[in-house]
């Protein structure tokens, strides 16, 4: 069996600005691209915003990934930390989450996934990317609204 | 030797029960609203009471139960921050404090201690939020924000993209000594921060032009500590030696040995 070599890890494929613009970048990437080979791994079912051109399937099939994964919020990087198989491993830092989550995460639950040495982050806008650098550690790239040229560099 | 303490969020009080328990001797917590004092003095027979002014000040049934209670040693945690309805008590009912010990504030190194830099705590400046947010130090942190890299820790939640949650004592310590001033509010951790080191400067007399300089320039900071007093003799444990003679030994052994490590 031929494992997929990149995936993006979501929480929901809802009607989400995030699933969304993960959604148009990978249409995006794979007219542009057909041999890309990227994944989206879903933890929650609902309709798809739109039609799309690429695979999707739940996340608990993300172990199989060979390359690279992507995760995109706290709960998806707690499963992206456990998954042994890509190469590479990056948190799409989208939202400031850390703001909304310390009244149940501690400051060691929050460093374990933000500082995490496996993990690189990711920002989405150069402001994102100062404050990353200020409280966490430096984020690798700034990816704006999961612009498909970047994306496909990072998966490539 | 049992000691009570009035259920309180007082930072003396549980630096004072930390010292205790450091050198192994029992600490009990005893909320008034759910036992009363006299229920309380009959099943746990206390050879010490600790309470606050705040107690005092604000539970006259407690301070009338208390004052002709001479079964255990009385202690009263003289808070700074509420120096006025400290005075207010000493008027009202200054007789029902003769025979108690006072206790002033001293660095509670049983919990603030042996902070080691660590990379990525590192911050220009630094607040432990032990306390509720209130205006003037949310005004104080704002400010900070924009201007320098601040990083804040603690119980209670700050709606600031610094704040970065809660953190056992040891990453508070670390964070601590990885930071160039720390804000201190109401007095809280002044003589944490003075035994550890470290700058603090008070939130509610915080001047803009002072706090850069302080840490924009090294040299200005450790001009600013040589001002301050030293506090090394001043911890809860050497008050624990002072009010309580039979433990002086073990209490100052142990600040001995904090002190080698």
């Amino acid at each position: 069996m031929n494992r997929p070599s990149s995936g993006i890890l979501l929480q929901s494929v809802g009607r989400s600005d995030l699933a969304i613009e993960a959604c148009q970048s990978l249409n995006n990437l794979t007219d542009t691209n057909p041999y890309l080979d990227i994944i989206i791994f879903y933890r929650s079912w609902t309709l798809l915003p739109m039609p799309i051109r690429f695979s999707i399937m739940m996340d608990a099939e993300c172990w199989g990934v060979s390359k690279t994964l992507i995760s995109t919020d706290i709960k998806t990087t707690q499963t992206l930390i456990k998954c042994v198989g890509p190469q590479k491993k990056y948190f799409y830092v989208w939202d400031l989450e850390w703001l909304e989550r310390t009244r149940d995460m501690y400051y060691g639950d929050l460093a374990h996934i933000y500082n995490n040495p496996n993990i690189e982050l990711i920002a989405r806008n150069e402001q994102h990317y100062n404050i990353l650098h200020q409280m966490w550690k430096k984020p690798l790239c700034i990816m704006k609204d999961f612009d498909s040229q970047v994306l496909g560099d990072i998966c490539s | 030797m049992k000691t009570v303490f009035v259920q309180t969020n007082s930072i003396m009080a549980l630096g004072i029960a930390a010292s205790l328990m450091a050198i192994k001797q029992p600490c009990i917590f005893w909320n008034p609203q759910t036992k009363s004092f006299f229920d309380m003095v009959d099943e746990l027979k206390p050879d010490v009471i600790v309470v606050t002014q705040e107690h005092l000040a604000n539970d006259s049934q407690l301070a009338l139960a208390m004052k002709n209670f001479d079964e255990a040693k009385k202690i009263v945690c003289l808070e700074t921050a509420i120096k006025t309805q400290w005075s207010q008590i000493s008027l009202d009912c200054a007789d029902v404090l003769c025979d108690w010990t006072l206790i002033e504030p001293a660095a509670n190194v049983a919990q603030f201690s042996h902070g080691k830099r660590v990379e990525g705590y590192d911050s220009d400046v630094f607040y432990f939020s032990d306390q509720p947010a209130s205006p003037v130090i949310m005004k104080v942190l704002a400010n900070c924000a924009n201007k320098y890299k601040l990083k804040i820790v603690g119980p209670h939640s700050l709606p600031l993209i610094q704040f970065l949650g809660q953190a056992d004592l040891s990453t508070v310590c670390d964070f601590m000594v990885s930071t160039k001033v720390a804000i201190d509010y109401r007095d809280r951790h002044i003589m944490d921060y003075r035994f550890n080191d470290i700058l603090s400067i008070p939130a509610e007399s915080l001047d803009a032009i002072e706090l850069d300089k302080c840490i924009n320039s090294s040299q200005y900071r450790t001009k600013r500590m040589k001002l301050h007093q030293s506090v090394k003799d001043k911890t809860y444990f050497h008050n624990i030696a002072k009010i309580f003679p039979e433990l002086s030994t073990i209490a100052l052994e142990k600040i001995k040995s904090i002190n080698n490590e």
